[in-house]
């Protein structure tokens, strides 16, 4: 099993690591599961299984990328376990995106988004949460998802269409 | 579209962890991490043998000396180098240490003739009575007689340097100066008083002495912080601070993140994981400010950049003390710490303050 020369060194990007993405790891599970309490199991499962990893022998140059792509993995497999419930249905149950500081009509507005957003195929409501929820750009994306930064880009165009398409109806 | 979607994405960065639940999970992950942390000795404390020469020397090649220093001198010279430097190393309940503070602490004091070099000689006094009560804790020794002896000469040197600090921005008006040096006491107060506070030594009574000498440190950084806190107030009320000042202190910031950051790389000895996280987590809030204290600077700001620059010198000093190994032998000098010396080229000399330095700084 291969062992990483300085774990000591490696601790401390993972703690590093921690501070600066869990927020944004957090958010990222957040907008995708609908529940807070399992959005922050979640997140500190991303964050165990990076340090298992790291232990196992893996170099993580590019932390962010590793922890969005073992989140998003995670993600899909909750949603497997359990029935995966609408992010309608969730609003029904009682759900608000848990923003502050916004008036009635911007969280008006902020639900509807979400809610447009999660009406997509995942493929498209993947990027476009990753784009313009979460704040990360084309290359993150790519690296996240593990795909090419061409690939996001075309998804990208293509889910902005259909997410006017069903904005405006 | 992009408009309704830059504002959801504007929204959605409030969603985030909670400071309790970010604190939590922190921990609960610290739990999970199989390495045990070891902490390598952080930065020598320097012999004080080079400095007790180094001030023989200034002495005796000064025009005038005080009365009392002299005297002081005289005793020094008659003790003998290798007793001097002993008695820099010794600690309460030793037979040399009644020498440290009677003799050679006023010599160096007197040295100091400048309000800002008084001023900055009494901050490093109460960082050597934080240093010896860390000593004595780790050794096991700080019993109750020693922990009130402690108690009063900390209490005592804490109001002297506060006392220092507060005249050196009022009556030599000088209030970016006395913050500096005030932000620094009162980072060395909190951050030592933290250390005490996280004692593993010994048993409940040995804990409780430490906890104690924690409280008097807690309670002298909060008086620091006051008179820090109007110093920076008055920052506001007089000329502004220049760029340049601001900008020196925040590359001196920056260079204790990254001495903080490459020394938390290093394989380390006693300090657990949890210490490690915490400083991690300070330096990321360093970080933070000096990132909020830019965008001041940019946005022509100086005193609030100045105050956030200052809030992260504090901060990354915190994080500094809690990877410091708590065995040390050595005590600081008398010269400038050269691995810790944040002092920019070209800063203003002792009794200008930071302020004054308007050259080109586009008034």
């Amino acid at each position: 099993m291969a062992v990483n020369p300085n774990p000591e060194e490696m601790q401390v990007k993972f703690l590093e690591a921690y501070e600066a993405h869990s927020d944004a790891i957090f958010r990222h599970v957040y907008y995708r599961v609908f529940d807070r309490d399992k959005a922050k199991d979640l997140t500190q499962e991303c964050f165990v299984r990076t340090w298992e990893r790291i232990v196992g022998g893996a170099q993580i140059g590019n932390f962010r990328a590793f922890l969005y792509r073992t989140a998003v993995n995670l993600v899909i497999d909750d949603s497997r376990r359990r029935k995966a419930e609408s992010l309608e249905a969730a609003m029904e149950n009682g759900f608000e995106p848990a923003v502050l500081g916004l008036s009635a009509a911007e969280t008006a507005e902020h639900r509807r988004v979400v809610a447009a957003i999660h009406r997509l195929e995942p493929a498209y409501r993947e990027v476009l949460l990753m784009r313009h929820i979460e704040g990360l750009g084309p290359k993150d994306i790519a690296a996240a998802l593990d795909e090419s930064e061409n690939a996001v880009s075309v998804r990208l165009h293509r889910g902005m269409a259909m997410l006017k398409d069903i904005f405006n109806r | 579209m992009e408009t309704v979607l830059n504002r959801a994405g504007r929204a959605a960065e409030s969603v985030r962890l909670t400071v309790t639940e970010k604190s939590a999970m922190r921990t609960a992950l610290i739990g999970r991490l199989d390495l045990a942390a070891s902490v390598s000795p952080l930065g020598r404390l320097r012999s004080s043998m080079a400095a007790s020469w180094s001030g023989l020397r200034t002495a005796l090649r000064a025009v005038s000396r005080p009365a009392m220093a002299f005297t002081a001198l005289v005793g020094l010279v008659a003790v003998g180098s290798g007793t001097v430097m002993a008695a820099e190393n010794s600690l309460p309940g030793e037979p040399l240490y009644s020498l440290k503070v009677s003799v050679t602490e006023p010599v160096r004091q007197a040295l100091a003739v400048t309000p800002e070099a008084k001023a900055r000689w009494s901050v490093e006094v109460v960082e050597r009575r934080l240093a010896e009560a860390e000593r004595l804790d780790a050794s096991g020794r700080l019993d109750g007689q020693k922990k009130k002896e402690v108690e009063s000469r900390l209490k005592k040197d804490a109001e002297t340097a506060t006392r220092n600090v507060a005249d050196l921005g009022r009556t030599e008006n000088l209030p970016a100066t006395a913050a500096v040096i005030g932000s620094d006491l009162e980072a060395s107060l909190r951050g030592h008083g933290q250390r005490l506070g996280r004692s593993k030594t010994g048993g409940k009574k040995d804990k409780e002495h430490a906890a104690s000498v924690a409280a008097v440190a807690a309670q002298a950084a909060d008086e620091a912080a006051s008179v820090r806190e109007e110093e920076e107030k008055s920052m506001a009320d007089g000329p502004s601070v220049s760029v340049e000042a601001v900008r020196a202190r925040i590359d001196a910031v920056e260079r204790r993140i990254d001495r903080v950051r490459a020394r938390l790389d290093v394989k380390r000895g006693s300090e657990g994981i949890e210490e490690v996280a915490e400083a991690v987590a300070k330096l990321k809030d360093a970080e933070d400010s000096l990132a909020a204290g830019r965008e001041k600077m940019r946005s022509g700001d100086m005193v609030a950049a100045f105050s956030l620059v200052q809030q992260a010198d504090r901060t990354a000093q915190e994080a500094q003390l809690i990877v410091l190994p708590r065995k040390t032998r050595e005590t600081k000098s008398a010269e400038p710490k050269k691995d810790d010396d944040d002092t920019p080229k070209g800063s203003p000399r002792a009794g200008r303050d930071l302020r004054s330095e308007r050259r080109g700084d586009g008034d």
